[in-house]
């Protein structure tokens, strides 16, 4: 087990000579960050802002030389513990870094710093006629350095891919504080190890990301939205895959199951089929001359599944009712109990109407609340447990039934995180994936970045 | 302490999710997490918890939000982030007490009838020896360096005469089909009486006999959002005793924030009282009302026959309109001002680009923190500007002033203008 120095005084000045700028040690201000989605706190010691990749690598090598840990940080708003800081030390924000550096036209290629929010870049490409897809459900407020570090995804991945696939290169520093650049802004390159590969999903583990170089589509000239209704989930779950098996990649597919139904429509009072066992969103996209083609065959794929009734949204209006839906989840979800343990399983798309019954049997087994919804045509299911979380007997409960679903998803041939990482959250139940081999292998390749072990310290392996 | 614990169980259903970061106008301008709602529910909670007390440095970071309530309009969670920073505001005060300024303010100053009046028309009289004259914008700039303001800052003229001196206790109609009380508050009282008289000749004109207790007192809203509870309620009673000789269904404002005050946080400061002055606090809340919704859903001012006015378009003058937090998210007015500037034949109504962000005026947060205040009126300025709007209309004097300042401050010709002063100069409706 690694052990850390404190921050002395003498350390801290060195820090505030190198950021040139405010450091804050006072409790009060430590406590704000502390803490992300996770929503579990531990205490830094410092927190500092960069404003460049040079203030970064000069305090990587302070850190090495006076051993203490670097966490970074960006919005503070992933879901498994990837920003706070376990073994106290300095976290370092990168909000700062938060310029569009260039958006080349001529090559389809944005230029940014790590600080970026993503649903900002989306919006300045979108003026220019082009599409960064990656769509994670906190695009509004989660920045591009994290939506890289975490490698998130989104509903549109099912036909656009995860932020990896956008990633042409980028602008490192490693632990060690040596400032490199990784990929090309090219479309191809294999000069050497795919090192970007290494460091897409790396959790902030590896390096501190400084410049991202990303991938643009143009963008798609028209959408229809689609609400298909379902008397029974198996139907539903069923349809995603003759979707799937039809050659047709609708840009979203996502499914809400009755409990969610049942939640939104007490919350929006919308008329919403409480009856229905699961209802699916869907979207397609592309040029306006197929979309209405691909919504029709769709539609037909639906009722030929058993759906009671398929609607397409006429007007972007009625598209937007369509998704309030899925958008009012979460907040409806918390009259049934005031916490939720939320998982973000994936599976093959074939095996979507297996995990989805064996869920139901598992929280039957444990006599749990639980609600399912989530991108169904990536295989990627958002199962949550609703629970109180002073009810110590309904916690542990709860985490036995997790630990059950992590083993069966590994058995269907599928992966305990599609989008949220591993941080601390799911650290205890990544051998389950990739046994004690790839556990090994990661420890490796984090010693040979991270010798002292400083950035980012315990995530993903635990000591 | 049980209150505390109270506010905890509160604070405690924040996920931490972080979609109140990007909500808040704040956040964005410093990327502190101390300035977003998850983190001082961070603080709230590490206090109730023990693990931090009551110091200096939590109250600076509880002071700096605007109460804007963005965040707790979009909060998933549906954490009431408004009401908890609020009472977290009062038990800071509680323990640690008020500045002094504020104490004499809050304590002596606003909710005395004539010494605030006495104070201003003094200070009508120096403002010359103090400030330099800006013709443009008939306001002023300090001379000489002074306590909590800027030198930079626009400052109204004084007017010599405030509105309690230029009109009468009533305020009759020639044709009265219905009487209604006024509350004034302090801005439009003593900086731009020309608000109250613009209020009340529409609402004469519309057949409404306005009633001015004299013995109306500021709402307290400064007090309240300083966490001294104890002053705001003094003013409150003081109010609602102005007002219960008036034998009206609805008071009257002009100004967002005092509604809001008295209509929504007036009730909050007497929610643990007994209840009879429970009952009369909630019927007095209930008579409180925007000149915007009672014009347009009381008076129904756009359903009469009016004469039409024909102007051409090339003619139009582009206005535009800001909500003010306290009417928009307070009291979920928005729809009213806009029609009844859509209905005024010799403007053209134009949305500017977020109009429902809030200005950065916070009250006392734009005096205790300037520059970032004026900072988050920057983008609201941007947008204004590429509205092409040649008058910025509001509902609420805070807001008014603050954008005031900014204009004045970089040297721009756009108009800032309360709504009524639009009406009156147009009259309503000719469709």
């Amino acid at each position: 087990m690694m052990t850390y120095n404190r921050i002395t005084p003498a350390v801290l000045q060195d820090i505030k000579n190198i950021v040139q700028g405010e450091v804050f040690t006072q409790t009060e201000d430590l406590i704000c960050f502390s803490y992300d989605a996770l929503n579990q706190k531990f205490l830094p010691e410092a927190v500092a802002f960069a404003t460049s990749a040079g203030q970064v690598s000069e305090l990587l090598r302070l850190a090495n030389q006076h051993l203490f840990p670097i966490i970074p940080r960006g919005s503070g708003s992933g879901f498994t513990g990837g920003s706070v800081p376990v073994k106290g030390g300095l976290v370092l924000s990168l909000t700062r870094m938060n310029s569009i550096i260039a958006i080349d036209t001529d090559n389809l290629v944005a230029e940014v710093e790590p600080g970026v929010i993503t649903a900002e870049l989306q919006n300045a490409v979108e003026k220019l006629g082009l599409f960064y897809p990656p769509d994670p459900a906190s695009l509004k407020f989660s920045t591009l350095g994290g939506n890289v570090a975490e490698c998130a995804g989104g509903p549109r991945c099912v036909k656009y891919g995860v932020t990896k696939d956008y990633v042409l290169g980028l602008e490192v520093v490693l632990p060690n504080g040596d400032i490199v650049k990784t990929g090309a802004k090219t479309m191809k390159s294999v000069a050497g190890y795919d090192l970007t590969s290494f460091l897409v999903g790396s959790e902030g583990t590896l390096g501190v990301i400084t410049r991202i170089y990303l991938k643009l589509l143009p963008l798609p000239e028209a959408r229809r939205t689609m609400q298909a209704i379902f008397l029974s989930m198996d139907a539903a779950a069923k349809t995603v895959s003759a979707i799937i098996k039809a050659k047709i990649i609708p840009s979203t597919l996502e499914f809400v199951d009755q409990a969610a139904i049942r939640c939104v429509e007490d919350y929006l009072q919308a008329g919403l089929p409480v009856h229905a066992e699961a209802l699916l969103i869907i979207e397609v996209d592309g040029d306006s001359e197929v979309v209405d083609k691909y919504a029709q065959k769709i539609e037909a794929i639906c009722m030929q599944g058993g759906a009671e009734t398929v609607k397409i949204a006429q007007t972007a209006q009625e598209a937007d009712e369509l998704w309030k839906v899925r958008r009012s989840i979460s907040a409806s979800l918390l009259k049934l109990n005031p916490h939720k343990i939320n998982e973000d399983i994936t599976v093959p798309r074939s095996r979507v109407p297996d995990i989805i019954r064996t869920i139901r049997e598992i929280a039957n087994n444990y006599k749990l609340i639980n609600v399912n919804f989530g991108h169904a045509g990536d295989g990627n299911i958002h199962t949550n447990f609703m629970i109180n979380r002073a009810d110590h007997d309904e916690l542990e409960r709860a985490e036995q039934a997790v630990s059950e679903i992590f083993r069966a998803t590994v058995a269907y041939g599928g992966t305990i995180s599609g989008e949220h990482g591993i941080g601390i959250a799911k650290a205890p139940y990544l051998q389950l994936e990739v046994g004690a081999a790839g556990i090994e292998v990661i420890k490796r390749i984090k010693k040979a970045f991270d010798p002292n072990n400083i950035l980012n310290p315990n995530k993903i392996v635990l000591e | 302490m049980n209150e505390l614990q109270e506010l905890k169980d509160e604070a405690a259903r924040c996920a931490k999710c972080g979609t109140c970061l990007l909500n808040c106008p704040l956040y964005p301008e410093t990327f502190l997490e101390q300035n977003s709602s998850r983190g001082k529910l961070a603080l709230i909670e590490s206090l109730a918890d023990g693990d931090i007390s009551v110091s200096k440095r939590l109250s600076q970071i509880l002071s700096q939000c605007l109460i804007c309530n963005t965040c707790g309009e979009g909060c998933p969670n549906q954490v009431k982030t408004e009401k908890i920073f609020l009472k977290a505001r009062k038990e800071l005060c509680a323990q640690q007490g008020l500045p002094l300024p504020k104490k004499l303010i809050f304590r002596y100053v606003l909710s005395s009838v004539r010494f605030l009046p006495a104070l201003l028309k003094a200070g009508s009289l120096v403002q010359g020896f103090l400030f330099n004259k800006i013709p443009k914008y008939s306001g002023l700039r300090l001379r000489f360096p002074f306590p909590f303001l800027d030198k930079k800052r626009f400052i109204p003229v004084l007017p010599k005469k405030n509105f309690m001196e230029l009109y009468p206790p009533v305020v009759p109609a020639a044709e009265e089909t219905m009487r209604a009380a006024y509350f004034v508050g302090c801005a439009t009282k003593y900086i731009f009486p020309r608000v109250g008289s613009a209020a009340a000749h529409i609402l004469n004109k519309h057949g409404v006999t306005l009633t001015v207790p004299r013995q109306q007192v500021c709402c307290g809203l400064m007090a309240f959002g300083s966490g001294d509870w104890e002053s705001a309620r003094k003013m409150a009673l003081l109010n609602i005793e102005a007002f219960s000789g008036e034998n009206v269904d609805h008071i009257v404002t002009t100004c967002a924030s005092c509604g809001a005050s008295l209509k929504k946080y007036y009730p909050m400061l007497f929610e643990n009282a007994g209840k009879d002055i429970h009952d009369k606090v909630a019927a007095f809340s209930s008579k409180i009302i925007d000149i915007s919704d009672f014009l347009i859903n009381r008076l129904k001012v756009l359903e009469q026959p009016g004469s039409e006015t024909f102007v051409p378009d090339d003619k139009r003058i582009l206005v535009t309109y800001h909500d003010p937090c306290h009417l928009h998210r307070s009291q979920g007015i928005s729809k009213p001002p806009r029609e009844l500037l859509r209905s005024l034949p010799a403007f053209e109504f134009v949305e500017m680009e977020n109009a429902g962000t809030c200005c950065g005026m916070g009250g006392s947060f734009n005096i205790a923190h300037y520059d970032l205040s004026l900072k988050i009126l920057e983008k609201k300025l941007t947008s204004l500007e590429n509205s092409q709007a040649k008058i910025l209309v509001t509902g609420c004097m805070g807001c008014m002033l603050q954008f005031m300042d900014g204009v004045y401050q970089k040297g721009k010709d756009t108009q800032v203008m309360h709504l009524v002063e639009m009406l009156d100069q147009q009259d309503i409706p000719q469709n």
